[in-house]
């Protein structure tokens, strides 16, 4: 709560200065406050900016053509290089290496910027990455860039963390108060992330302080796509079962954006109907949730559309805990991709995904011989996926860092995270000793030891004491419904529902989530 | 006389259409759209189509159809280059087809295969439900133009622009008309333009140049008319002028980054190319290429690279193109049946390449590579035939064509390659024996038994088939022809039979085996 006083003196300024003048008017860009960036051509910087505001919206497709524009007219702009979102990846390591090649031709901001983005977005590298960062605000200290960037360096969802990023993004905001991203990064560092959605549900002055941050936020950036649908789904996300403010809140700005994409065409209307969906389910709609989802995959341009799509639709069955629909469509999609016009890669990807989906769901639903061979198979796809590109050391990592939803979950193609399902597929099905040893196993390769599958595979050997002490601590989703088994065990009810009204309660989300929300509802019932 | 005549007729008729003082009265189509923005979209859509600029029509269109997925223009005018994602545009637009509106169900019907007469039945129906429209005009007038009906053609153009003095494409098939060639089809009386009979008189010139200025200030923006304009200057003594305006064509093309820069960017390689500047040239056709992003267009610029390679004979490099290209052909964005289809070219470009070049194994290793894809892709489109490809290049939007070698496949071409690929390969027995089994009608084999009496070095033969009613044409046959005529000592007859040859201004690929060792034999002759 403390992070917010300060915040809220700082909405008072600027709501202060706003009045005088017609928010609609403004331009809810920021490009004066911005590090100037090299082209020959300045009609390619253009294009550029363009490209990175619809990147901003969620609007990939066009944001690509903006980066592809900016390309055509020069073709070894760094900057276009490093930030086309390009989903072939072998593509996107050509644009790089393009633009390590091009670097000399680059500003010092350029220079930083391109050894920040390489880095990727783990706990190793964050401090890196702030250093870096630091380093383009002592350059620049009236520019916004060094302070978003430090700003995203830092962990949303850690307490402290998120203090500091917030501050980073506060920064921007003096600078350039309408800029969009520091905003609604301030939001997400706020509010964001499923252990917010709980306290939102739960914690009445959380809400509101939300609720104050949100309708300020909105009347300055009205037009904004991102801000819209990102505070909708908070309001959406916070859906408590019976504050149906905000519900019409969520619904309101999802209106906004509504009228926003159809003013523009834009491509983020696949992802707001999918937005849409979620909030239906999440009322209980099941049906006119399905009818979204399906017409989200129906109007999805790009193979990389489609294929998201539809996995979050698998996603939607798991939620609902509709196992054999999730399995049933996972099915036709995988028997589609013969005749689907995707690449190789695609395809690989797909497959990766599709069958450690199903080996999860099958894990759950109590079909060891059908999650054990899609555990094969989801294996053998992998290897593939790791020849395709031509991985041979640090492989996860590599993966890890390349971009995409996690959602596809073709980013478990490296043996690391082979053994990681392998342990959590034979804990569930039973195989417990076959579990240890590749715990044992996992811990002897690559160094760290999977606690929580320990505290798992204790619950489900009954040794619940055990287990509860190891997941005592754990606040993941997941890892709270087996917590609470424990608790059941243990002759804790009371303990136990409580964990279970946490869990019931979350949005959908990862297939983490999703898998047990559902069975916690239920439980959550039966107590 | 009778020509002059109607020249002199249909002049008066060109210069009116030029008055721009005429208020539009230009009633648009009759659609069933309901949303004004997913109109204005496909109307921008339709102008960046015009102007070239295939990529950012594609983006219209696709943003029409997010406002208004069942549009049914948009749905049938979308240059989609993905088969599978073309025929749901289709499906979409026949299922919608009941609501349509009567001009909607024409223009359906036109986007099939028809008679010539059931065409004109059906744009004369379009005029006859929009008698205010120019576009409907202008499009019977370019089909008479495409059928030769000279009087016809001038009558709809000239209607058409008397609705809408800018209609831009009744101007540019007026345009195309009176300048005929390069894309433009050649009615009598009207001829191509060459230096004989235009460009070495002053008054010629001062009149295209006047026509040049009127139509381009129709559409400033317009940069496909650059091609054009380039290319007929381009068979003249004033190539630098070819040069000037493709390069005016890349300038205007930054001012939007239109995606036809690269086409512009690789005709002005062509143009420096000509005036002897190899290394300049290549220069251009690198950044045409790297500035291509659909893998489509891209596979063509590299195609259009290789055979510029070609002609400059410098094998290694050519091969090393379509080498580098096979080898990342997985990652290139095809999905497994392009990849196939890209392989077939590639192998056969190699073939021939690599026989030019003297290395004969490589040569039957390529040509047995290109069975192989070849087969493949015959497995997958059973009926596959020379339509296939129109069809292919026409939903792409690129009626030129992708210089690719699809159409080789079919059991003909085969059996015509492997002849010429064995006399290329001075195979003489090896081709007489294929020859002499063929069952092909004798106008397709001619040519071969022609070229092969000439690289046996037997003039009885070559004469007595020239006797026999051959016209000796093309550049394969002339070579060889002239080549047997310096043996026997008739030299000047061979010279000018070369001089065409050796002063090529286009770059089909063929013409790339004999052009520079004409230009090499030419000049010895004359020594």
């Amino acid at each position: 709560m403390f992070k917010f006083e300060n915040y809220f003196c700082f909405l008072l300024l600027i709501l202060s200065t706003s009045c005088s003048e017609s928010t609609y008017q403004k331009k809810e860009t920021s490009q004066n406050h911005q590090i100037e960036i090299t082209s020959k051509n300045p009609k390619a910087i253009e294009f550029f900016r363009k490209g990175e505001e619809q990147k901003l919206n969620n609007e990939s497709r066009e944001s690509k053509e903006s980066f592809l524009s900016a390309l055509r007219l020069d073709p070894n702009m760094v900057m276009a290089l490093i930030e086309i979102p390009e989903s072939n990846l072998v593509l996107r390591s050509q644009y790089r290496k393009k633009a390590a090649k091009n670097i000399v031709n680059a500003n010092d901001f350029e220079k930083i910027y391109f050894a920040w983005d390489t880095l990727p977005n783990n706990n190793s590298a964050r401090e890196k990455k702030q250093e870096l960062s630091k380093k383009v605000i002592e350059l620049y200290p009236n520019k916004i860039d060094g302070y978003l960037m430090l700003g995203q360096s830092f962990n949303p969802y850690d307490e402290k963390e998120s203090i500091q990023g917030i501050k980073s993004f506060e920064k921007v905001l003096e600078i350039d108060p309408n800029n969009v991203l520091a905003n609604s990064q301030i939001i997400r560092f706020n509010f964001g992330g499923s252990q917010n959605a709980l306290k939102l549900k739960n914690d009445v002055d959380f809400f509101k302080s939300f609720d104050l941050l949100a309708k300020s936020t909105i009347d300055r950036l009205p037009n904004s796509l991102r801000t819209n649908l990102y505070i909708g789904n908070i309001y959406r996300n916070s859906y408590n079962f019976n504050d149906e403010y905000r519900i019409e809140m969520a619904k309101k700005l999802y209106d906004n954006c509504l009228k926003l994409v159809n003013l523009n065409g834009s491509s983020a209307k696949v992802n707001l109907i999918y937005q849409l969906a979620r909030l239906n389910l999440q009322m209980g709609k099941i049906e006119e949730a399905f009818e979204m989802y399906s017409s989200a995959i129906d109007l999805s341009e790009g193979n990389g559309q489609k294929i998201l799509a539809n996995f979050r639709m698998f996603l939607a069955y798991i939620y609902i805990g509709d196992y054999f629909s999730a399995v049933k469509h996972i099915n036709n999609f995988e028997k589609s991709l013969v005749n689907s016009g995707f690449t190789e890669e695609e395809i690989l990807k797909c497959q990766v995904g599709l069958n450690n989906y199903k080996s999860i769901i099958f894990a759950h639903a109590n079909q060891k011989q059908k999650a054990l061979e899609s555990l094969k198979t989801y294996k053998d796809f992998s290897k593939q996926l790791v020849a395709f590109y031509g991985l041979k050391e640090n492989i996860h990592s590599q993966l890890i860092s390349y971009p995409g939803p996690s959602i596809l979950r073709w980013k478990e193609a490296s043996p690391r995270s082979q053994l990681w399902n392998e342990i959590w597929v034979n804990i569930l099905v039973g195989e417990h000793k076959k579990a240890e040893l590749f715990q044992n196993k996992f811990e002897n390769t690559f160094g760290d030891r999977q606690i929580h599958w320990d505290g798992i595979l204790n619950v489900l050997q009954g040794n619940s004491e055990k287990g509860y002490s190891i997941l005592r601590p754990m606040t993941f989703g997941y890892m709270q419904y087996f917590k609470s088994q424990a608790l059941i065990s243990l002759g804790e009810r009371e303990k136990a529902k409580k964990v279970l009204d946490s869990v019931r309660q979350l949005p959908e989300g990862s297939i983490f989530s999703n898998l047990v929300v559902k069975r916690s509802s239920d439980l959550y019932k039966s107590l | 006389m009778k020509k002059i005549t109607l020249i002199l007729a249909i002049f008066p008729l060109f210069l009116s259409c030029l008055d721009n003082n005429v208020n539009s009265v230009d009633e648009p189509y009759n659609l069933s759209v309901k949303s004004q923005k997913a109109y204005d979209f496909y109307k921008s859509a339709k102008l960046k189509s015009q102007r070239g600029d295939f990529i950012g029509a594609k983006l219209d269109f696709e943003a029409s159809l997010r406002i208004e997925p069942n549009f049914i223009m948009a749905c049938l005018e979308i240059p989609e280059n993905n088969i599978v994602k073309k025929k749901q545009y289709l499906d979409r637009a026949l299922s919608n087809f009941e609501t349509a509106t009567d001009t909607e169900k024409i223009f359906y019907e036109l986007s099939g295969v028809l008679t010539k007469d059931k065409r004109e039945e059906l744009l004369l129906k379009l005029i006859k439900i929009n008698p205010k429209n120019s576009d409907a005009h202008s499009s019977l007038g370019i089909f008479y133009r495409n059928n030769g009906k000279l009087k016809k053609a001038i009558e709809y153009l000239n209607k058409s622009i008397k609705i809408n003095p800018k209609n831009w494409s009744a101007h540019r098939t007026i345009f195309g008309i009176k300048y005929p060639g390069y894309g433009d089809p050649v009615i009598e009386p009207f001829v191509r333009k060459n230096d004989n009979n235009f460009f070495n008189f002053p008054d010629s010139l001062k009149v295209i140049e006047n026509d040049i200025e009127k139509l381009i200030k129709i559409d400033t923006l317009n940069v496909a008319v650059y091609r054009k304009i380039g290319d007929m200057y381009r068979i003249s003594k004033f190539i630098n002028k070819a040069k000037e305006y493709y390069l005016r064509g890349v300038e205007i093309s930054n001012y939007n980054a239109n995606s036809y820069r690269s086409e512009l960017m690789h005709v002005a390689g062509n143009a420096t190319f000509l005036m002897g500047n190899v290394e300049e040239s290549i220069q251009y056709f690198q950044e045409s290429l790297d500035i291509e992003f659909d893998p489509y267009l891209k596979m063509k610029r590299i195609f259009q690279l290789a055979t510029v390679y070609l002609y400059d004979q410098d094998h290694t490099n050519a091969i090393k193109v379509l080498d580098d290209f096979e080898l990342n052909l997985k990652s290139f964005g095809f999905n497994q049946s392009e990849v196939n289809q890209a392989a077939v070219s590639i192998n056969s470009y190699k073939s021939f390449f690599y026989a030019d070049m003297g290395n004969k194994k490589m040569s039957y290793d390529s040509w047995n590579n290109f069975i192989k894809y070849a087969d493949v892709v015959l497995e997958e489109i059973p009926d596959f035939n020379d339509s296939y490809v129109q069809k292919r290049n026409s939903q792409i939007g690129v009626a030129s064509g992708l210089n690719d070698r699809l159409d080789r496949i079919t059991s003909e071409n085969r059996e015509l390659d492997y002849i010429w690929l064995s006399l290329l390969n001075n195979d003489l027995s090896k081709a007489k024996n294929l020859i002499d089994k063929s069952n092909l009608d004798d106008s397709k084999l001619v040519p071969f038994i022609f070229i092969h009496a000439c690289l046996s070095k037997d003039i009885n033969a070559v004469n007595s088939i020239i006797e026999n009613g051959y016209r000796v044409q093309g550049s394969r046959q002339n070579f060889y022809y002239s080549k047997l005529l310096i043996d026997k000592g008739e030299k000047k007859k061979a010279a000018e039979l070369i001089k065409n040859i050796a002063d090529g201004r286009f770059f089909s690929w063929g013409g790339g085996l004999f052009r520079k060792k004409s230009q090499e034999l030419f000049e010895e002759i004359q020594l």
